[in-house]
């Protein structure tokens, strides 16, 4: 082996940060908070589109595959992979298509090497089948979708929220899956460091799913220094390779992952699999590696991890608005307005769309006289907001709120008077 | 109920021992292929690891450094019988994981096993890539001319005349010949084998499959294989010895098939080395290793510096905000006027939002953006009414002069914005002119973006002329100091003109 293939090798294994790190991507505005806690003294400052904010975080995080194709609006993804990715000492494909786009994106990351891809939903909707593949192979990886109008072609360069609910079930049977919409470039830097260490940590695909606006606009960041990039990798086996379980029972219900070529033999396939990763038939073992990958990522701490939500001004709200993305900076406005003429008005904003985080919306469900849901689709995250009201209600004993719903689906935004107008209405 | 092979006893067995039962009918070939990878892989890659695999730590060497990938389909199980890192992917996607596999660990040996389905029909694509991208990687493909777990259902590889289960009258559809395609694609070896009665046909495929490993790039090994119980039970070669023998007929060596007349040549397929050309993979290419090297540049030249920083007073979530659009033709630079704004106004200290504008209105040789800044949070980044528009030609004058508020400003390029329509909020410049007369670009047009972003920015007291310049310089300045520096001059001068008048 040569030194630079050590090398690699090492950092593969490199076990994850030991210590409570500087920066803690379960809080919104992390690096902000950091700064303000004076836990952070230096950081990077600098412009960047959302884009090239998101691959950046990506090589930060220490991906080292990317596997793409072109497509609008995701494209810089692509193309800053393919100007900085091998200057990191990693390796990118532009692909024949979008499916091979995401399966090299799995090939790299079952070789040991933290990998993602990047689409836009026609694309997103291509990846689905290995998507699935990933979920059930717990492949650890990263698949960026940003979000333009739909179905079909529809409007490829204009923003849209319309692949909420593909992201949630695009791929055939039960499945979890994690989904995160970030709503500012400082947020596409940090949702991506947080969706690797995610996807790393609890060995499953994590779909970043900025709006088109979110990721074609430009902000100001900060970031923090490269050796405090919060960076979790994916748990190594710590037995004898004869003893080695790629699927096997563990207290975090995550099995170890090694990578190939280190003597820690395993079989990785969409067939139903026994805990060395072997085809089978066993109905016990079949339902034991169905539940247990939900399990994975219900437990307290994956939930801690996963889920999170921005309450803006939503303490005593009674008039509740759930938004996200590029859709949650015009509500941000709304509410700013409905507050000023006295209106009790609150916003909370899943940044993490799924799982959607029931326990942080109950008890804004509980007291809101009244929901409005706004996004750039005819309702997909409203029946969630829904769902979530109904079950909020019944443990509260108390009728279910109204929820109303801003739509929109003609390549145009919601500006903050249409959220404004229905919070005062 | 193991499929037979032509066993050497003398060999180690490369399978593993949990997997106890195969899904293969008695008498398949694949059988004979897996037997022939296994052979193919101790000698070749005992050679190039330097271990001996009659040693248990030389196996065990060989076995770490395969990794297997393979697709759907009878073949596509073959990894789960052997004991290396195999992975068992989607239907026909196995050379696109693999593909991925192989560039992130080139030190692996990478060994795809797939079935004429699934390589030449759901992923003929993948396969035809995977040829021209000339990965070190080698592909054994078992033709049986059908989709066999399926049940007999023909494939691009079925011969015309004969039934499948989905070709109840007959394949009507004409086969294509994968040699060609292979070649045609870019694939540097192509070799063809066959499972048949005959010893030396296995031992044939051993041998094909250990120069394929050996070739350095991408190699396609395909072996007329047969399925005896499906495709087999439709067109009277049931039985596996039977099917062996039909193949027997329908084959010669590749030296004696080149000599025969084209009709032979139709009837008959050849067997041996195909075609071998000796050229570098894709990770070993110049053009590879300068891309390495220019990337490694890049990132060092992006490296950001680190400033230190402190808490800070909690920023006003109603600050005023102040919107800005840059518009005119394609090719003027409007765009980057708002990317070079935005920087400006981060030195400033202040906080802004940089939208570029696609859409079809952009396309048709207009083209502007709009950038937001404010000493406080920005949220929505869009705003009903711009407070500034900077129009340079009289089309994108026209377009959004009713977008900017009744208090808003708009500054037009009076060298092409002739009809001003009276409007109050106007300030003329003759930006064209002042460019051609005083900065003189050797390209027309070159710098009137600076020119009109140093005249708005200053003029409408925006941002510092030190903040404009530094964003500036550090911007397209870099490329053209001499020239940004005289745009950057004419703009403040126009500034400091309008602002006397």
């Amino acid at each position: 082996m040569s030194a630079a293939a050590a090398e690699a090798a090492q950092a593969r294994r490199a076990p994850a940060a030991g210590s409570a790190p500087v920066i803690d991507l379960r809080r919104v505005n992390a690096v902000r908070e950091a700064i303000q806690a004076g836990r952070l003294k230096q950081a990077r400052r600098t412009t960047l589109g959302g884009n090239d904010a998101i691959a950046q975080a990506a090589l930060e995080a220490g991906a080292r595959f990317f596997g793409g194709y072109p497509i609008t609006p995701s494209t810089e993804v692509l193309e800053y992979a393919a100007r900085h990715i091998m200057g990191h000492g990693g390796s990118y494909l532009q692909m024949e298509d979008e499916i091979a786009g995401i399966a090299a994106a799995i090939g790299a990351s079952l070789g040991g090497v933290k990998a993602f891809t990047a689409t836009s939903g026609p694309g997103f909707s291509l990846k689905q089948e290995n998507l699935g593949y990933a979920c059930l192979v717990e492949v650890p990886l990263v698949v960026v979708n940003v979000m333009r109008g739909g179905p079909s072609t529809g409007g490829p360069t204009d923003p849209g929220q319309s692949d909420v609910m593909q992201a949630r079930w695009g791929t055939h049977g039960d499945h979890p899956i994690v989904a995160i919409a970030p709503a500012t470039v400082q947020e596409c830097w940090e949702e991506t460091v947080r969706a690797f260490n995610i996807a790393e940590k609890y060995r499953t695909p994590v779909i970043l799913l900025p709006d088109a606006k979110v990721a074609q606009m430009k902000e100001p960041v900060l970031l923090p220094p490269l050796d405090l990039v919060p960076v979790v990798n994916r748990p190594y086996p710590s037995g004898a390779p004869e003893d080695y379980e790629a699927f096997g029972q563990t207290a975090s219900g995550v099995p170890p992952l090694a990578p190939f070529g280190e003597g820690y033999r395993a079989h990785f396939t969409g067939l139903y699999h026994n805990r060395k990763g072997l085809p089978t038939k066993d109905v016990r073992l079949i339902d034991q590696l169905q539940k247990r990958i939900h399990a994975k990522l219900e437990t307290k701490e994956a939930r801690a991890d996963i889920l999170k939500t921005e309450s803006f001004l939503a303490e005593d709200a009674e008039v509740l608005v759930v938004a996200y993305g590029i859709t949650a900076r015009a509500a941000k406005d709304a509410v700013l307005e409905a507050r000023a003429q006295g209106v009790k008005a609150g916003l909370l904003r899943p940044i993490t769309l799924w799982p959607s985080d029931a326990g942080a919306f109950a008890p804004h469900l509980a007291r809101a006289k009244k929901v409005v849901v706004a996004e750039l689709n005819l309702g997909q995250y409203r029946l969630e907001v829904e769902r979530l009201a109904c079950e909020a209600a019944r443990a509260a004993g108390t009728p279910p709120p109204p929820v109303i719903g801003i739509h929109r689906v003609d390549m145009r935004l919601i500006a903050p008077r249409d959220i404004h107008q229905e919070i005062v209405r | 109920m193991n499929a037979p092979f032509v066993c050497s006893l003398e060999m180690p067995d490369l399978r593993r021992t949990q997997m106890r039962r195969n899904i293969w009918c008695e008498g398949c070939g694949l059988g004979n292929m897996q037997r022939s990878i296994q052979v193919a892989l101790m000698r070749q890659l005992g050679r190039r690891l330097g271990v001996d695999y009659m040693d248990p730590a030389g196996v065990e060497a060989i076995k770490n450094n395969v990794a297997m990938v393979s697709g759907i389909g009878c073949t596509s199980r073959m990894p789960g019988h052997l004991d290396f890192n195999t992975v068992h992917t989607t239907h026909g996607r196995s050379l696109a994981f693999a593909s991925g596999l192989k560039m992130a660990r080139p030190e692996l040996t990478v060994v795809l096993a797939a079935g004429d389905g699934d390589i030449f029909a759901i992923g003929g694509n993948h396969f035809i890539h995977a040829a021209r991208r000339n990965l070190d990687m080698t592909l054994i493909v078992y033709d049986n001319h059908s989709y066999g777990m399926t049940g007999a259902q023909h494939s691009p590889t079925s011969p015309q005349g004969e039934v499948g289960a989905s070709a109840p009258y007959g394949v009507f559809e004409p086969s294509f010949s994968l040699i060609d395609l292979a070649i045609g694609a870019g694939a540097g070896f192509v070799a063809q084998g066959a499972v048949t009665t005959l010893q030396e046909h296995q031992d044939q495929l051993d041998e094909l499959i250990a120069e394929g490993l050996a070739h350095k790039g991408f190699s396609f090994i395909n072996v007329l294989g047969f399925c005896h119980t499906g495709w087999g039970t439709r067109n009277k070669r049931a039985e596996s010895f039977r099917y062996r023998q039909h193949i027997e007929q329908q084959i010669a060596s590749v030296e004696r098939w080149r000599e025969m007349t084209a009709e032979e040549r139709a009837r008959l397929k050849p067997l041996g080395v195909i075609h071998r050309v000796a050229r570098p993979d894709l990770q070993n290419t110049p053009g590879y290793a300068d891309c390495l090297a220019r990337s490694r540049k890049a990132v060092e030249a992006g490296r950001e510096e680190v400033e230190a920083v402190s808490p800070q007073p909690e920023t006003d979530l109603r600050a005023k905000r102040t919107s800005l659009r840059f518009a005119g033709s394609g090719g003027q630079g409007v765009i980057s006027a708002g990317e070079i704004a935005l920087a400006a106004a981060v030195r400033a200290g202040k906080n802004g939002v940089f939208m570029k504008n696609y859409g079809p209105e952009a396309r048709g040789g207009e083209a502007y953006s709009d950038v937001t800044i404010s000493d406080g949070e920005i949220h929505f980044p869009q705003s009903d009414r711009l407070d500034v528009l900077v129009a340079l030609n009289q089309e994108t004058f026209d377009k959004f002069r009713k977008e900017v508020a009744p208090d808003g400003r708009i500054l037009a390029n009076a060298t092409a914005v002739r009809e001003t329509y009276d409007d109050p909020r106007v300030i003329a410049s003759p930006i064209g002119e002042l460019l051609a007369r005083e900065v003189r670009p050797p390209k027309r047009e070159l710098g009137i973006n600076i020119l009109a972003l140093a005249l708005a920015l200053d003029y409408f007291g925006l941002m510092s002329r030190e903040a404009v310049t530094a964003a500036v310089m550090k911007s397209v300045g870099k490329k053209n100091p001499a020239l940004n520096q005289k745009a950057l001059a004419t703009g403040f001068a126009e500034a400091d003109r309008l602002k006397g008048l």
